[in-house]
C-alpha cells in the first residue's frame, strides 16, 4: 500500500569471515546469520522508533516478538510494544499515538494473528497516518512460520509489501538484520503493483445460506430498479454493507443491466497520490471491467483538468458503450473521506446528479451509482457540513431484529436456546457482526450462554478486539468522552452534535439526545469499565 | 396518491417533484435573470439553494433561454490557471454543443490570458453565432477558496467586467451570471473595487412560511387534518 517497502536481502559479512553466505542459508543457516548479528557494518538504527504489533498469547508469537524487541533495543531503536497489560483509556492514547510517530511498524502475521480485529486496526491507524504524512510509518512485516495467504481486509495494505519469514529461534539474527537494513535505508519507493480493481470479496457470499434480508434489501432493489441516479448505502462499520452492495448489483445483473463495482479499498498508495492518480485508476478499472478500448491515459489530457478529464472520459468512452444503463457500486468509499481531493471527487459525482435533474434526458440518465461507506468516518469529518453526500436516496442498514436473529440461530442449528434469546438480544442489541461472532463462539467453544455472557465485556472475552477499537477511536474526542459519561452516570445529555456522530459511528442509537441509549448493553457495559 | 418518493432530503430536487416548494425566492431569481441581472445567492447549506437552481434553470430554459451549470466543486482545486479556465470551458462548451468551436477559440489565442480566453470564447463563441441569451450558474462558488495555485479575485473581476461593459458592448446584455455557495461575499474577494457582488442582486432564502409549506402537507398523511397537525408540529 501506500508506505509499501520492498525489502532486500543483504548479505553482511566482514572481510574475516569470509564470503557472503547465500540468501537460503542466511534465512536458515544459524552460523552464517550469527555472523550477520555480529557484523560490524551493520547500519545503524539510533534513535528510529519503531512499533511491533501482535497477537498476545499466542506463544511463538511471544518467542519472536521478545527477541525482536531485545535485538532492535540493542541496535538502538526506541521499540514500543504494546503489551495490553492495562487496557484502557491511557492505553488507546498511546497506542495510537505510538503508531503514528513511529519510523516502521512491524506486524507479527501468524494465523492467529490476521484473524485478529485489533491488529488489523493498528494496520489501518498505521495505513492512515502514512497516507497523511507521506509514507511514515512504513510496514515492514514478519510472518511466523507461516506462509498462508492474508485475510481480504489485509490483502490490500500488506500483499503488495515484501515480507520476511521467521521459522523459528535459528532465524532471528537474519530477520533482525534485514529489518534493520530495511530502517536504515530513507523510505523507499512505494512498490508498484498494478491491480484490477474487482468485485468486493470478502463479505458475505452470493450464495451464502446465512444471509438474511432485511428490508433494506427491498429498498435498494427498488432504487436500483427506478434507475437513481445515487444510492447510498450507509450505516457504521460492519452491519453488512458490501453484502448488499454484491446482492444489489447481482440482481440488477440478472435483469440485464450492465454492472460494474469498484472496491475503493483495492486502491493502493500511488492511485492515491493525487486527485489526478485517482481518477485515472479509477477509469482503468471501469474499463478493465466493462472491456472497453479506450483507457483514461489514451484519451488524458494535461491541458485540462483531472475532473474534466475523468468526466469526458466517461461520457465518451463509458456511457456510449453502456446503452440501456450502467450499474456502477462503489465499496468503502469512506476511504476518500481523509483524503485531501476527496471533495473534488464528490463535487464531480455531485454535479452529474444535477445535471441529470435538469436534463433527464442527457447522457447521465445512463448512470446509477451505488456508493456504499461507513458512517463511522463521521467521528473525523469536522464539519458535518463537508459531508460529501447530501444528494441521492438513502439506505440504511439496520440492526438484526429479534426475528431475524432467531432466524439466523435457526440457520446456525440453534446453539443459542430460545429461553436466552431475549438476553442474547439485550446483549448484542442485534449489531450484525457480534452476532455471527457470538454464534460461531457458541458453536466452536461449545460455551453456554452463561458463560459468554460473563466474559462478554471483558478484554479477554470473543469481542475484545471490536470493542477496544472503540476506545482506541474514543480516546482521540474529549468532547465524545463527556457525552459518553454523563451518558453512563444518566445525567441529562445535550450536545447533539456529538450524538448524531456517536451515533453514525454504530455506538449510540436513539433518535435525539435526550433519548440516546447504547446501541446494546455490551457497549454500556465495556465502556463502564474503562471510562468510569 | 403521490408516488412513494415524495420527500426526497438533500440535494437537488428533480425540477417537477411533487414536494418542492416555491418560494418567493424562486420568483424573484427567475424574474431578476430574465432582466438579464447578475445574480447571488448565499444562503446556509440545507436551504433548498441547488433545488431553486435546477428549477430556475429548467424555467428560464423553458422560456427560451439556454443556460450552464458550472459547479466549481467538480472542476476540481489543485489545478493552475489555464487547466482551470480550460477545464470550465470544456463544461460550457459541452453544455452548449459548441465544444470544439469554444476549444478552437481557445488554441487560436493563447497569447491573452486565461480569464480572457474564457470570456472571449463566451463572446465569441457563444454570443456571435447564438440568438438565445445564456444564463451561467456557477454553483459552490466557495471552492475558489481551496484553489491552491492562483487566486480566483480575477474570475469574479471579469464577472463584474461583462456587466460593466455592456453600455458599449449590447451583445454582453445576453450573457448573465448567477452565483451560488455559502460564503458570504468578503470571504470570497475582498477588493471592492472588482467584486461583483455590490453590483449584483442578492436573493435570500428564507424557511418556508406556513402558506409554502402546506404543499409539504399531503407527504405527510393522506388525511388532510393530520397532515396539517403534523406540519404543526415540525414548524413550532
Amino acid at each position: 500500500v501506500k508506505h509499501g517497502v520492498k525489502l532486500r536481502l543483504f548479505n553482511y559479512y566482514d572481510g574475516k569471515v569470509g564470503q557472503a553466505a547465500s540468501p537460503s542459508k542466511l534465512m536458515t543457516g544459524g552460523k552464517a546469520a550469527m555472523r550477520v548479528a555480529k557484523s560490524t557494518e551493520a547500519p545503524s538504527c539510533t534513535g528510529l522508533k519503531v512499533v511491533l504489533i501482535y497477537k498476545r498469547n499466542v506463544e511463538l508469537d511471544a518467542v519472536l516478538l521478545a527477541s525482536l524487541e531485545a535485538e532492535l533495543t540493542k541496535r538502538g531503536c526506541k521499540v514500543f510494544v504494546d503489551r495490553h497489560l492495562q487496557v484502557g483509556l491511557n492505553w488507546a492514547r498511546e497506542i495510537e499515538q505510538a503508531i503514528r510517530e513511529a519510523e516502521a511498524i512491524i506486524p507479527l502475521l501468524s494465523p492467529a494473528a490476521v484473524g485478529s480485529e485489533m491488529l488489523a486496526f493498528e494496520l489501518e491507524i498505521a495505513d492512515a497516518a502514512a497516507q497523511q504524512q507521506g509514507g511514515r510509518p512504513r510496514l515492514l512485516p514478519v510472518r511466523v512460520n507461516w506462509e498462508g495467504p492474508l485475510p481480504p481486509n489485509l490483502t490490500t495494505m500488506l500483499d503488495p509489501i515484501q515480507y520476511t519469514l521467521w521459522r523459528g529461534p535459528q532465524d532471528t539474527d537474519a530477520v533482525v538484520a534485514e529489518l534493520a537494513a530495511a530502517l536504515a535505508k530513507p523510505t523507499a519507493d512505494a512498490v508498484r503493483v498494478s491491480r484490477a480493481l474487482e468485485s468486493p470479496g470478502g463479505a458475505m457470499p452470493l450464495n451464502s445460506p446465512y444471509y438474511i434480508e432485511r428490508p433494506s434489501d427491498a429498498e435498494l432493489h427498488a432504487a436500483i430498479k427506478r434507475r437513481d441516479s445515487i444510492v447510498l448505502i450507509e450505516g457504521a462499520r460492519q452491519v453488512g454493507k458490501t453484502s448488499l452492495l454484491s446482492r444489489g448489483l447481482q440482481r440488477a445483473r440478472k435483469d440485464g443491466l450492465k454492472v460494474a463495482c469498484t472496491d475503493f479499498q483495492k486502491l493502493n498508495a500511488d492511485d492515491l497520490k493525487s486527485v489526478e492518480s485517482f481518477f485515472i485508476a479509477l477509469g482503468a478499472a471501469l474499463a478493465n471491467q466493462l472491456n472497453l478500448e479506450k483507457f483514461p491515459e489514451d484519451v488524458w489530457r494535461p491541458k485540462s483538468g483531472p475532473n474534466q478529464n475523468f468526466e469526458s472520459y466517461f461520457r465518451r468512452e463509458v456511457l456510449p458503450n453502456v446503452r440501456g444503463g450502467l450499474i456502477w457500486g462503489l465499496d468503502e468509499v469512506d476511504r476518500l473521506f481523509t483524503c485531501p481531493f476527496g471533495s473534488e471527487v464528490f463535487g464531480l459525482f455531485r454535479s452529474w446528479h444535477n445535471a441529470r435533474s435538469l436534463d433527464p434526458e442527457g447522457p447521465w440518465h445512463e448512470l446509477s451509482m451505488v456508493i456504499c461507506y461507513a458512517t463511522e468516518a463521521h467521528l473525523f469529518i469536522t464539519d458535518l457540513n463537508q459531508s460529501p453526500f447530501n444528494v441521492g436516496t438513502r439506505v440504511r442498514l439496520r440492526d438484526f431484529s429479534r426475528l431475524e436473529v432467531s432466524r439466523l440461530n435457526e440457520l446456525h442449528g440453534q446453539p443459542l436456546p430460545a429461553e436466552n434469546l431475549d438476553a442474547f438480544m439485550s446483549l448484542l442489541g442485534g449489531q450484525p457482526y457480534l452476532v455471527r461472532r457470538a454464534l460461531h463462539e457458541l458453536i466452536e467453544r461449545g460455551s453456554s450462554f452463561e458463560e459468554l455472557l460473563s466474559i462478554a465485556a471483558t478484554d479477554e472475552g470473543p469481542f475484545a478486539d471490536h470493542l477496544k477499537r472503540f476506545l482506541v477511536l474514543l480516546s482521540q474526542n474529549e468532547s465524545a468522552l463527556a457525552f459518553l459519561r454523563s451518558l453512563l452516570a444518566k445525567t441529562p445529555v445535550k450536545d447533539a452534535k456529538v450524538f448524531y456522530r456517536l451515533r453514525a459511528a454504530g455506538l449510540l442509537k436513539g433518535e435525539t439526545p435526550s433519548n440516546a441509549t447504547f446501541r446494546c448493553d455490551l457497549y454500556a457495559r465495556y465502556l463502564r469499565n474503562h471510562l468510569q | 396518491m403521490r408516488g412513494q418518493n415524495f420527500f426526497v432530503t438533500g440535494g437537488a430536487l428533480q425540477a417537477d417533484a411533487d414536494s418542492y416548494v416555491p418560494r418567493a425566492a424562486d420568483r424573484e431569481l427567475l424574474e431578476a435573470l430574465r432582466n438579464g441581472e447578475f445574480c447571488y445567492v448565499l444562503t446556509s447549506r440545507q436551504m433548498g439553494k441547488s433545488s431553486l437552481m435546477v428549477r430556475t434553470a429548467v424555467a428560464l430554459r423553458e422560456q427560451g433561454s439556454a443556460v450552464v451549470i458550472l459547479d466549481l466543486t467538480a472542476i476540481g482545486q489543485n489545478l493552475d490557471v489555464e487547466q482551470w479556465y480550460f477545464s470550465m470551458l470544456c463544461h460550457v462548451g459541452e453544455k452548449l454543443g459548441l465544444e470544439t468551436e469554444m476549444e478552437n477559440y481557445w488554441d487560436a489565442n493563447m497569447r491573452r490570458a486565461p480569464l480572457h480566453r474564457f470570456m472571449g470564447a463566451l463572446r465569441e463563441v457563444y454570443l456571435e453565432r447564438k440568438r438565445k441569451p445564456l444564463v451561467m450558474f456557477v454553483d459552490e462558488i466557495d471552492a475558489v477558496r481551496s484553489l491552491r495555485q492562483f487566486s480566483a479575485d480575477e474570475f469574479f473581476a471579469g464577472i463584474r467586467e461583462c456587466f460593466n461593459r455592456r453600455p458599449e458592448d449590447p451583445k454582453l446584455e445576453r450573457l448573465t451570471f448567477c452565483l451560488l455557495g455559502v460564503a458570504t461575499p468578503s470571504d470570497l474577494i475582498r477588493d471592492e473595487r472588482i467584486t461583483p457582488f455590490n453590483i449584483g442582486h442578492a436573493i435570500e432564502l428564507r424557511d418556508f412560511d406556513r402558506a409554502e409549506a402546506n404543499v409539504l402537507a399531503g407527504g405527510l398523511s393522506p388525511h388532510r387534518d393530520t397532515a396539517l397537525l403534523l406540519l404543526d408540529r415540525i414548524l413550532w
